[in-house]
């Protein structure tokens, strides 16, 4: 079928072949009728195609990219969605091992504790029980007056201060 | 047209001439084959169209069931029982899964020696052991115990046919026997036996809501379908208000004193006096909650909270805060204390069989004159004495969340009434029995201001946030004494201990009021020779924050009185509140070292 133009003008191919009258001799074209005679022209104002299959053709003329795009995305999409369910399902995989880390460290932290403590009553190892003899307590120095803010020296010049670590 | 004629046509002339239209090919029955394939392209597109329509609309619900009998599952559930913790975060006691391993012969798709063979390196066991144990029957023979996680993980992998996995919970005490006393111990089917355990057992006992999941082919957890809370909003905990530092020096300091006078049993129980809160309860013997077959089952109870005992002089203080809060006495009321005395042809004698002269009421504590302490008593009437006495709660329980509590033991009033040896005998604190829970509850009451409070070990069920869930429906605090006649009896209580019997408690730098106590045990309706001690603190005298009572039973020798058995134990007890309290000192000049002396 004729890719459909914006006009409604259609070349139609004549009945008689131009080819075949290029094949015969010059001398017999003279007999022949005018080819440009020959060719027929269409009344603009009478379609050969319906509107709305012109109208179904240029849909088609922009779909057809649109959804050859979707098709060759749909695969790329699936996958990544198959695959970030598969990520979060070995990160949850990874957190439960993580929570079951946790539970057997903390459980095997506390009985340390408990074995630690027994075996300081025993064996002291220069460790000292907590008790007032060994807590310094002191009294707290009286609070500072209010001093005011000196306003900041302007006569300072970045020369004047030396570095200290140098 | 000049074509040459049809059946002198090449086959590409044909062809080319049906491009070019001139002759369009003739299809024979053209029409017929159109409405044919039609027909048949139409006739696959209704049946697709009813198939489409039978599976979403009437095979849906079958297969929708069938879906999430495949999809559907849930979480392993995080733990069976609540732990317990300490005041400071510390596990107490804990659910850790343990897995047995099963096996059904008759369903194994492999040969047994294969089996066997890939068991063996997992269960570390010989594959002939296994091949043994395999003959023994078709079905449900136990293969392994108390499996870990990762082992159960391995045999699962193995994915072979014939064998089964069982969870378990096993409960795990980290601190032993230390905290056996107040937490106590769950049997095989995790119901809990004693301590808290036992009488916290609804509270204790988790019910969560199984969270369903999604699962693919393999297994894994699928995002969709997801529980929306956090996976451990419902990890609840049990918080208690003990202190485990407290406790271990406590049982540290009362083992000390029991081996070294040989005793036959001792607690330590240090409160908070303005809630009841327990920070220490320290009981010995104690025993292994693990291994809880192995203990003579006569520990399962505290015997701070079940067993009775005689409290002696320190009850004393309690008694004048009666007379007190009754105008019977004044605190500078002066008795006269002979050493001996019959009431009613029983004769009371003083501890240390000799009388002082006069004696302020003060001085009666500071000496522990039980001779002085009839004289106080008299002074009121046996029946309002017997009365306020019930009042206070002695016979009674004192409603405590700790399990196996024993109401102390008490006269018939008409009896206290009628024979004036029982409220003599009263006056020193022999003739009825409370719990030592109950002293520290009634020696709270008079350091706090004269409330009753409820001792108490739980704090409440806590959830991750730090939020209380739930707390416990105690017994509200009431009102037994003035704050007017406590305070007095606190002042004569901090005499004891700087001048009086309680010498060995004193801790430099610091004030407490204390009372020792020396009772003698009373064995098949008559006094012997086995005496039960105590010492009972409020600390800091001025204003007191805490309670702690010590009492060792049956100790052995002849030294052995409440101020030489009982009184450290509670001074080093204190010492270390202190530390751990940040508790300053009073008197900080007692601190200050002493200036060196040149030689």
């Amino acid at each position: 079928m004729a890719v459909a133009s914006r006009s409604k003008v259609i070349p139609v191919l004549p009945k008689t072949t131009a080819p075949s009258a290029r094949s015969q001799s010059k001398r017999t074209r003279k007999h022949l009728p005018h080819p440009e005679k020959q060719l027929g022209q269409l009344d603009p104002r009478s379609p050969q195609f319906p509107n709305w299959l012109i109208v179904l053709m240029a849909f088609r003329k922009l779909s057809t990219p649109v959804v050859l795009f979707l098709v060759m995305g749909v695969l790329p999409l699936y996958a990544w969605r198959v695959s970030t369910q598969k990520s979060w399902g070995n990160q949850f995989t990874a957190l439960e091992q993580l929570q079951r880390d946790e539970r057997t460290w903390l459980t095997r932290m506390e009985e340390r504790k408990y074995e630690i403590s027994e075996n300081l009553e025993s064996n002291p190892a220069g460790f000292v029980p907590k008790s007032s003899k060994t807590t310094i307590f002191f009294q707290p120095a009286p609070a500072r007056p209010a001093k005011p803010a000196s306003p900041p020296q302007a006569d300072v010049t970045p020369t004047d201060i030396a570095p200290i670590g140098y | 047209m000049s074509s040459p004629s049809p059946p002198l046509q090449t086959r590409r002339a044909a062809i080319k001439a049906r491009i070019q239209t001139k002759h369009p090919h003739q299809i024979p029955n053209q029409r017929l084959r159109l409405l044919l394939v039609g027909l048949v392209l139409g006739g696959g597109l209704l049946g697709l169209l009813t198939r489409l329509v039978y599976l979403q609309v009437s095979a849906a619900p079958f297969l929708r069931t069938k879906a999430q009998q495949q999809q559907l599952g849930t979480l392993p559930e995080r733990t069976f029982r609540y732990p317990i913790l300490d005041r400071r975060g510390n596990f107490l006691a804990k659910d850790e899964p343990v897995f047995r391993l099963f096996a059904h012969p008759f369903l194994f798709q492999k040969q047994p020696e294969e089996i066997a063979q890939a068991l063996a390196s997992i269960l570390n066991r010989s594959q002939d052991s296994l091949m043994e144990r395999f003959k023994t029957g078709k079905s449900g023979i136990p293969i392994g115990y108390r499996l870990s996680e990762a082992e159960a993980d391995k045999i699962n992998a193995l994915y072979l046919d014939g064998l089964e996995i069982t969870k378990e919970w096993q409960r795990v005490y980290p601190q032993s026997e230390l905290t056996a006393g107040l937490v106590g111990y769950v049997n095989t089917e995790n119901q809990g036996q004693s301590g808290i355990e036992y009488s916290q057992q609804s509270l204790l006992k988790g019910a969560p809501i199984p969270l369903l999941v999604a699962r693919d082919g393999q297994g894994q957890v699928l995002p969709d379908r997801f529980p929306l809370e956090p996976l451990n909003a419902n990890d609840l905990t049990l918080k208690l208000t003990l202190d485990t530092r407290l406790q271990r020096s406590a049982r540290q300091a009362l083992h000390q004193q029991m081996s070294k006078f040989k005793a036959k049993r001792g607690t330590v129980i240090v409160m908070d006096i303005h809630d009841g809160s327990l920070v220490a309860l320290a009981s010995e013997p104690s025993f292994n909650p693990q291994k809880y077959f192995e203990a003579s089952p006569a520990l399962f109870k505290n015997w701070a909270i079940s067993d009775l005992y005689e409290p002696g002089s320190t009850f004393k203080p309690i008694n004048i805060a009666i007379a007190l809060e009754a105008g019977a006495i004044q605190p500078d009321s002066v008795f006269h204390d002979s050493g001996q005395l019959s009431v009613g042809g029983w004769p009371i004698n003083n501890a240390d069989n000799s009388g002082h002269g006069n004696l302020t009421v003060t001085g009666i504590l500071e000496y522990s004159s039980n001779v002085g302490m009839v004289h106080v008593m008299q002074q009121m009437q046996r029946e309002p004495y017997y009365d306020y006495l019930k009042k206070i709660g002695i016979g009674q329980i004192t409603g405590t969340d700790l399990p196996f509590e024993t109401p102390g033991q008490f006269k018939e009033k008409q009896q206290f009434v009628d024979y004036p040896i029982e409220a003599a005998t009263a006056a020193f604190g022999q003739g009825f029995s409370v719990t030592p829970l109950q002293m520290a509850q009634l020696h709270a009451a008079i350091a706090n201001g004269g409330k009753l409070v409820t001792p108490h070990v739980v704090n409440g069920l806590y959830n991750p946030a730090g939020k209380k869930t739930k707390g416990l429906n105690l017994i509200q605090p009431r009102r037994i004494f003035s704050d007017h006649t406590t305070t007095q009896v606190r002042t004569m209580m901090g005499s004891v201990v700087q001048n009086g019997t309680g010498k060995p408690a004193k801790i430099p730098g610091y004030r407490l009021g204390g009372k020792t106590g020396t009772a003698q045990k009373a064995d098949s309706g008559a006094y012997s020779n086995a005496r039960i001690t105590s010492f009972v603190a409020s600390f800091p005298l001025e204003s007191p924050k805490y309670v702690a009572l010590a009492v060792v039973d049956e100790p052995q020798g002849d030294n052995a009185y409440g101020s030489t058995v009982a009184a450290p134990v509670v001074k080093s007890v204190l010492e270390t509140l202190i530390s751990l309290e940040g508790i300053p000192p009073s008197h900080p000049e007692e601190l200050k070292a002493k200036p060196k002396v040149s030689p």
